[in-house]
């Protein structure tokens, strides 16, 4: 057992963290498009914008907190589980179409997640 | 558009989108070298108020600062890659981090980690997985032909 319930806890934070920072990226990027003339200075201060740096930032402290724990070669592939959050993501909250492919894609990596665990939680 | 961005890509992009996905994989080998050094977190961030930093801490702050910059440089390589490649392109390439990342933690010696069959295989599936989600949909591809 090399996942403890705090570890798992730390690395559920940091993928929610890192694919909420990029979800607040494209949040960012459509209201850029949507304003025209906006300066540079005025973008970067945009609460999106702010906002997905706080939560990278988040999601990088959490993942230091896993990396203390848990091998790099077992951790690494386990951040794909932000795939899977960011598809989401796009799905319900930006309600675009999704193909059938990509969820495929995410199924597969599940699996290759549920693999990877097997045994480690 | 008369020619897509992929037709043209120079060497030059080559060696960015090559030294972009190496630093993503550097960048996390340097920061699970500063976990193995820190002394633990509440010990670190009694030494930072005090300004008394034990050499194991010390040492543990630079390999993460590394890390950091990687990381940061790499994001923004990353962003200029997306200039030039398609995303359905760009990201089964990155997924090769996986297997850079993987490579670097059970053949450096500074690592304590070993191969599994595990591992192997579900790292493997996950970048099928990439491949698949990444890849254009046929309903895209043939949008794209219009659009020619």
């Amino acid at each position: 057992m090399i996942f403890t319930r705090e570890i798992f806890l730390a690395l559920l934070c940091s993928v929610v963290f890192t694919s909420g920072g990029q979800l607040l990226q494209k949040q960012a990027s459509l209201k850029y498009t949507s304003i025209k003339n906006s300066s540079v200075f005025r973008r970067l201060l945009s609460i999106e914008f702010v906002g997905s740096t706080a939560f990278l930032g988040l999601g990088l402290l959490f993942w230091m907190i896993v990396l203390t724990k848990v091998e790099l070669s077992l951790a690494y592939p386990l951040l794909s589980i932000n795939y899977v959050l960011i598809l989401l993501g796009a799905r319900y909250l930006f309600k675009e179409k999704i193909p059938l492919q990509r969820w495929l894609g995410v199924f597969i990596i599940l699996i290759g997640i549920g693999v990877l665990l097997r045994g480690a939680i | 558009m008369s020619t897509s961005p992929d037709d043209r890509i120079k060497p030059k992009s080559w060696l960015i989108l090559s030294v972009a996905i190496l630093l993503t994989a550097v960048g996390q080998l340097f920061m699970k070298l500063s976990t193995q050094t820190l002394s633990g977190w509440g010990e670190l961030w009694q030494q930072l108020t005090e300004y008394a930093l034990t050499s194991g801490n010390q040492t543990a702050l630079l390999w993460f600062s590394l890390g950091i910059l990687s990381y940061f440089v790499s994001m923004l390589m990353w962003v200029y890659v997306l200039s030039f490649l398609k995303l359905s392109k760009a990201y089964p390439l990155f997924s090769i981090a996986y297997i850079l990342v993987y490579l670097g933690a059970v053949l450096l010696p500074q690592f304590d980690e070993s191969t599994s069959l595990q591992k192997s295989i579900g790292i493997a599936i996950i970048i099928i997985g990439v491949v698949i989600v990444s890849l254009p949909s046929p309903r895209e591809r043939s949008m794209r032909v219009d659009n020619k």
